[in-house]
């Protein structure tokens, strides 16, 4: 991004956007200060199918515990590794959290209005079969999240709203969404609209809070 | 007196005969029992034997054995169903190939011989690019497009052979020409698509019992034992086929009737057992084999034969896909050929005569 700034000439800007970045990131990694007991997630992308999953760079960022972590070398972050798992083994890591990654974006994204779609998606991983045993379905912990957003390069962004789904109650006031607007409006200069997350998080959520106080 | 001593001398050596083979279809089923409660105690999570067999008892005979939920979760709802999946898809591949090989008379037909496989694939490809996606609801579009595609590649080839006459030269070079069209039209897709949505198809392709669910091994049972009686009642008509068509006219066979009949049997089987799992190779293909060098030709021991051989290996299959690696999980269709291939070599380099 330096070196596009350089070609660009607009290196100025680039660092200041660089810089406020960072803030956001340290948010993150402040809010994260002191944890002891990592959430365990499961991540799904969902383009090859039910069960495979990989390591995620944004995951780790967000201080979740990927289980595929356990299996699967961090190389396989670049190399698109993805690998499919046994559903007993799932049952057996028993997650807290699911993140299926939506890509390409067809239930989230820049252009989808509501969550309709996106919530059938959640359904189907409730309903697979045995899922209904672990944490993650039994809590309703289980969210659908534009892949863009986990793997992407909006990754960071991806990073604060999982810190937000993995641990709200540390994050109680990080708004990723408020966040996510600002970088499309102040950086971007395009409107944000679109749905990326789901379901949506956000202060007016507080049941999703009070699960955590478990 | 003479000639009715040899007939009872003929008719001893007969039924010595088809005991040896009765034999051999008992011990059959005897393997898949054993393989199949193999499977049901391997997996990634460890079970306990007694444990396992005792959630199975709970739920047959709700009896109140001591067992956790969680062990009757993953019996239940995970390992059992794609065992049984495994089961009915390779009895379904396996009948279809040995009633194939026998209608074209010819040893390397497959259930996918008329392209019936590459159909399924382009059904399968159109639905998953089309963007409907792999998940949830849309599931069923793959499912369904796959089952419509193969059915239509088999009715495209009764339909030319309709035309001339159903010679097995016909309905091969027809089962060819329809594999190059629906490959290319794959390819097609494949092209335009995306690159997610062709990592998709591959997988799709690649053929795979995780998505297997008891609704679903319903469907393919129902198929699968359905179609089973009807191919039962032609194995006599098959036999004669394989005596030549000259032969079996003269005997009273109207070998066209029973090629085509035949025919959509066997594309009916294959459609519906691989609409759910994708394509699994090699098992249709290699079950009839080893089943005709063990026992021979006669379909009515055959096919039966066949069968469980196609369960048996794809089952073995299946379970060491899911072990090697544990918990990551292999495609099927890649232990199916190593597991199967040693077998059948080893068959042909056996065997003394000429058993086609």
């Amino acid at each position: 991004m330096r070196d596009s700034s350089k070609i660009l000439g607009k290196e100025e800007k680039a660092k200041e956007f660089l810089e406020w970045r960072e803030s956001k990131l340290n948010l993150v990694k402040e809010g994260l200060r002191g944890l002891e007991e990592k959430v365990r997630v499961y991540n799904e992308p969902d383009f090859r199918g039910p069960y495979v999953t990989r390591p995620e760079r944004s995951i780790d960022f967000a201080g979740g515990n990927n289980i595929a972590n356990e299996i699967l070398p961090p190389e396989a972050m670049e190399k698109s590794m993805e690998k499919e798992v046994s559903a007993e083994w799932i049952l057996k890591k028993n997650p807290e959290v699911v993140i299926i990654g939506d890509w390409p974006p067809r239930v989230t994204g820049y252009r989808v209005k509501n969550y309709t779609k996106a919530m059938e998606q959640i359904k189907e991983f409730m309903q697979r079969p045995g899922m209904e045993k672990i944490s993650a379905v039994r809590n309703s912990r289980v969210y659908v999240m534009d892949y863009e957003l986990s793997a992407g390069a909006t990754s960071w962004i991806g990073a604060l709203y999982l810190a937000k789904i993995l641990y709200p109650q540390r994050f109680k006031d990080l708004d990723p969404g408020q966040i996510h607007k600002e970088f499309f409006e102040k950086w971007l200069r395009i409107d944000y609209q679109g749905t990326y997350v789901c379901p949506p998080l956000g202060p007016s959520n507080k049941n999703r809070q009070k699960d955590e106080g478990k | 007196m003479k000639e009715s001593k040899t007939e009872i001398e003929v008719q001893k050596l007969y039924s010595e005969f088809t005991r040896r083979k009765i034999t051999f279809i008992f011990f059959l089923s005897l393997l898949l029992g054993v393989t199949a409660v193999i499977a049901v105690n391997i997996g990634s999570v460890s079970l306990e034997i007694g444990k396992v067999l005792c959630s199975i008892f709970n739920r047959i005979f709700s009896t109140n054995f001591n067992s956790e939920e969680l062990t009757s979760t993953i019996v239940w709802e995970l390992r059992l169903p794609r065992i049984s999946m495994g089961i009915v898809v390779g009895m379904g591949l396996a009948m279809a190939g040995a009633a194939m090989q026998g209608i074209v008379k010819n040893p390397l037909a497959s259930p996918y011989t008329l392209g019936v496989a590459s159909a399924a694939g382009f059904g399968a490809a159109l639905a998953i690019i089309a963007g409907v996606g792999f998940l949830g609801a849309t599931n069923l579009w793959i499912v369904t497009n796959a089952f419509l595609f193969a059915l239509l590649s088999s009715f495209l080839i009764l339909g030319l052979t309709k035309l001339k006459r159903a010679t097995p030269e016909t309905l091969i070079l027809a089962g060819v020409a329809m594999m190059f069209l629906f490959s290319a039209m794959t390819s097609l897709l494949q092209y335009m698509g995306t690159e997610e949505g062709v990592t998709a198809v591959v997988f799709w392709l690649l053929g795979n019992l995780s998505k297997a669910t008891w609704p679903k091994v319903g469907a393919v049972s129902i198929v699968v034992f359905g179609t089973l009686p009807l191919f039962m009642k032609y194995a006599w008509d098959f036999n004669s086929l394989t005596a030549g068509d000259e032969t079996a006219k003269s005997l009273g066979v109207n070998t066209e009737r029973v090629r085509l009949v035949g025919l959509a049997l066997a594309s009916l089987v294959t459609a519906g057992a691989i609409c759910f799992v994708g394509t699994i190779g090699f098992i249709g293909l290699a079950s009839p084999h080893i089943s005709r060098m063990i026992i021979g030709g006669d379909h009515r021991f055959l096919l039966p034969t066949s069968c469980l051989m196609g369960a048996v290996l794809l089952l073995a299959a299946d379970t060491a896909a899911k072990t090697i690696l544990s918990p990551l999980i292999l495609p099927v269709g890649i232990l199916t050929s190593f597991l199967g291939v040693p077998l059948f070599v080893y068959l042909i380099m056996k065997r003394r005569k000429e058993y086609w």
